[in-house]
């Protein structure tokens, strides 16, 4: 026991020994090519750049190829779909280099038209290593970078990368392997909250499908594929599906696999899915089981366009009754009773007004939407209830024409509105048709759960079956209308008038009152970001995390304690996952909270100098970095860079008892 | 009746304002691309026929056409090209999209029956000085009339090749 901590000492002296020497000659820099631009696309610039520093087992050398795009311009990731070609290096005539290897930072979607390509806009660095010959004292790296970049025109341009590298002259530079390490941590990684339960191909249409499971459900994810298989490697996918379940918590998609020449075998082999969702990023791989099962799958496409257009026509008719909705059918129906008078023409014509009202409604809906897809703006159904502004301006006229329908006329609504909203009986055709829009407008927080499937197949479908099922839509909710507009004697059903219709105002006041109040409750979830912020703010008051030093690591153990490390950053998707999966769960949060376990921090969001010696002393060079000290560990048991539950809990046993 | 007349020097000015503008947006887009062919062009066929763009361009104008299997925003363009190319001289160019047998495979599957060139090196292009795809040249009797890039509709391609011809 005691011969074990005299060897900690020993480490902990060469710890602080070796951090003292690498803040003394972190000035020296590494190998850079620089900013390099090309006379005829001034819209890119890149730079290679070494980290200074060299693996001499695996002989790799870490570097940096960071690519500047102005603008609209993005470049393609290593999968980028149909169309596009993934950025490459020709070694051309190097020496002393074996190869390169990529490592491809989450990509995101863009689309040209219908066209669906993975890549980045702006900026992108993609961390490499570039492997150096056997025995090789010295290397010449002189070799071609081949990026294409596309906004609505297509560029491929040439960059010469020359660097002369010396083996022997490296040296580590900090902010160089911090960058690299912040490039890394933009990779994916096969996070634990989230995991492929099916991967399938199928022959017969050439459809590759998986099926992916998060426990704390999907929002809005992007999902590319590609394969590591050098037999894979023209094989282009083209994303055809992409469903939610009900409960969000299974994503299926489908992509069509194809092959200039011809496909090869598929089955047996593995492919990796990408996932970004908001703040998560994760990769997965899986190898593709053969699927029999889908054989009548092309009737089942065509299939798809029909339901989704009856779905459509069944979710707008469904929208009417709607307590969104059901009120302004509601004091229309009561217009219509109380005028019992009014010809069968004036009906007739007021009621296909609004009815177009709607369908023009839906239809300019579809076009707006269909527009932004084709800008290549990434849009999903419900997106405009991402936009607090959006709900709640409906909750405040939702509100406001409950309170005037409940006679509360103390509020005075503008002269033009309640003349258009309510009283389009005296009104023009105009009067009707906005009537149809408003409804429509108004219909739309209650779409969501109704019209889920037909929508969300409309966004993944071209432009004219978006909008034939936005029509679709709009006709089914317009049918009442239209009904009654062709047989206006339809009215001779509603029943007389009489003392019972001044109940119908309030009646219906209530149901917008109702919808003012769910719309309310919708907002409630952007309330939540600064409200978590504050509880996280209390939590971190109520248990400190202390920051990183190697003194007090050193003094908590000899006083019998255990320290647990956490090194993190804002911009380390895997650290999140960590926190919010891990650390932040039972029974690892308890275990952290008891009285002998110190918490202790390194926040790398920012560079900072202290941390990345910490982690070099450890031959780290990036995060997440978790490492457990005690008395039955002092110079730390090292934790996985994914955190277990388990991995957490016993390194925590292991280094409490010596 | 003044109202319509009204109605029509609006529509017009507003073509007017675009053709402009389109004029313009291609003049700064392609103010590299030479106006004259470059020397003794002969370029060669996938089905391996040699052909002379400048003897073409004598009797009718001739459409090349700079576009790239690895290109997103081609597919958009070349179906238009492609229905041109039954009534017009057009000559494709596949600029850096690889082997013969590659390129053939794609126009065979996006249904693309223009006449194609293999530029697997991007020598014709640099030759025009173009390192943009999808673009469109005019060339009329050895010289070019039009150059353009990006997305381009099929009124806006006739009427390039229309006014490469009143031109004469």
């Amino acid at each position: 026991m005691k011969t074990n901590t005299t060897f900690g000492y020993l480490r902990w002296f060469s710890v602080w020994v070796s951090l003292l020497l690498s803040t003394l000659s972190w000035a020296q820099t590494a190998p850079t090519t620089g900013w390099l631009t090309s006379a005829e696309h001034d819209a890119v610039e890149v730079k290679l750049a070494l980290t200074g520093e060299f693996n001499p087992t695996t002989r790799t050398l870490p570097a940096l190829l960071s690519v500047q795009l102005k603008d609209d311009w993005k470049t393609y990731w290593r999968a980028p779909g149909e169309g596009g070609i993934p950025p490459r290096i020709d070694l051309a005539s190097s020496k002393g280099i074996e190869q390169i290897s990529w490592h491809w930072p989450t990509p995101s979607e863009y689309y040209v038209q219908s066209i669906r390509t993975a890549g980045y806009k702006h900026q992108v660095t993609f961390p490499l290593e570039i492997v150096v010959s056997e025995a090789a004292e010295m290397a010449q790296l002189d070799a071609i970078f081949t990026l294409s970049s596309c906004t609505n025109i297509c560029v491929l341009t040439d960059f010469p990368l020359q660097l002369d590298i010396d083996l022997s002259q490296l040296t580590p530079d900090s902010e160089q392997s911090y960058a690299f390490a912040r490039a890394m941590s933009q990779v994916p990684q096969p996070l634990n909250n989230a995991e492929i339960t099916r991967a399938s191909y199928s022959a017969n249409n050439q459809q590759v499908s998986f099926e992916l499971s998060r426990a704390s459900g999907w929002s809005s994810p992007q999902v590319f594929i590609h394969s590591d298989a050098k037999q894979l490697d023209e094989v282009v996918f083209k994303l055809t599906q992409q469903d939610l379940s009900a409960d969000k918590e299974r994503l299926s998609v489908s992509f069509e696999a194809s092959h200039w020449l011809e496909l090869p075998e598929l089955v047996n082999q593995k492919a990796t899915i990408t996932v970004r969702d908001g703040e998560f990023a994760a990769a997965y791989t899986a190898p593709l089981k053969a699927d029999e099962v889908s054989v009548p799958n092309n009737a089942d496409h065509t299939m798809t366009v029909w339901s989704a257009l009856l779905a459509a026509l069944l979710g707008g008719l469904i929208l009417n009754i709607m307590p969104c909705v059901l009120p302004v059918l509601g004091i229309k129906v009561q217009s219509l009773i109380a005028h019992h008078g009014t010809s069968q023409r004036y009906v007739r014509i007021q009621f296909l007004a609004t009815a177009m009202g709607v369908i023009t409604t839906f239809l300019a809906m579809g076009a707006l939407l269909g527009l932004l897809k084709l800008s290549g703006v990434n849009i999903s159904w419900g997106m405009q209830f991402q936009n607090p502004w959006f709900i709640a301006t409906l909750a405040v006229i939702t509100f406001v024409f409950a309170i005037n329908l409940f006679g509360l006329y103390s509020i005075s609504l503008p002269q033009w509105l309640s003349q258009w909203a309510m009283k389009p009986q005296s009104g023009s055709l105009l009067g009707h048709f906005s009537q149809g829009v408003f409804a429509t407008v108004l219909a739309t927080p209650c779409t969501a759960p109704f019209l889920g499937t037909a929508v969300a197949f409309a966004l993944g479908a071209p432009m004219y079956l978006l909008l034939l099922i936005f029509l679709a839509l709009g006709v089914g909710m317009a049918l009442p209308w239209l009904a009654i507009a062709a047989f206006p004697q339809t009215r001779r059903l509603l029943p007389k008038p009489g003392p019972w219709l001044k109940w119908v105002k309030p009646v219906f006041g209530a149901l917008l009152l109702a919808t003012s109040i769910w719309l309310l409750t919708l907002l409630a979830p952007h309330w939540q970001p600064s409200s978590s912020e504050s509880t996280s703010a209390q939590t971190t008051t109520e248990r400190s995390w202390q920051a990183l030093s190697f003194k007090t690591i050193h003094q908590s153990v000899t006083q019998g304690k255990v320290v647990f490390v956490d090194v993190t950053a804002d911009w380390c998707i895997t650290c999140k996952a960590n926190k919010l999966g891990v650390l932040k769960q039972e029974p690892v949060y308890s275990a952290l909270a008891a009285d002998d376990v110190v918490r202790m921090r390194g926040d790398w969001t920012v560079r900072n100098d202290y941390i990345t010696d910490f982690l070099r002393a450890y031959d780290e060079y990036g995060v997440p970095y978790n490492r457990v000290y005690g008395p039955g560990a002092p110079e730390g048991i090292e934790l996985p860079v994914i955190l277990t539950s388990d991995a957490v809990m016993r390194a925590i046993e292991d280094a409490r008892h010596e | 009746m003044s109202k319509w007349a009204l109605r029509g020097i609006k529509l017009l000015g507003y073509l007017v304002a675009a053709a402009a503008i389109a004029f313009g947006v291609d003049l700064y887009r392609n103010h590299d691309v030479p106006k004259a062919l470059p020397n003794e062009l002969t370029l060669t066929t996938l089905a391996g026929e040699p052909l002379s763009v400048a003897k073409m361009s004598e009797k009718e104008p001739v459409l090349i056409y700079f576009w790239a299997t690895w290109c997103p925003v081609c597919p958009t363009v070349s179906p238009t090209v492609d229905w041109l190319s039954e009534d017009y001289k057009v000559i494709s160019v596949a600029l850096r999209s690889g082997h013969n047998a590659k390129i053939s495979a794609y126009l065979k599957q996006h249904e693309l029956e223009f006449t194609t060139i293999n530029d697997a090196q991007g020598e014709i292009a640099r030759h025009f000085n173009i390192s943009v795809t999808p673009t469109i040249l005019i060339i009329n009797d050895h010289k070019v009339t039009s150059a353009t890039s990006g997305f381009t509709s099929p009124p806006g391609i006739l009427a390039r090749l229309w006014l490469s011809k009143l031109s004469d």
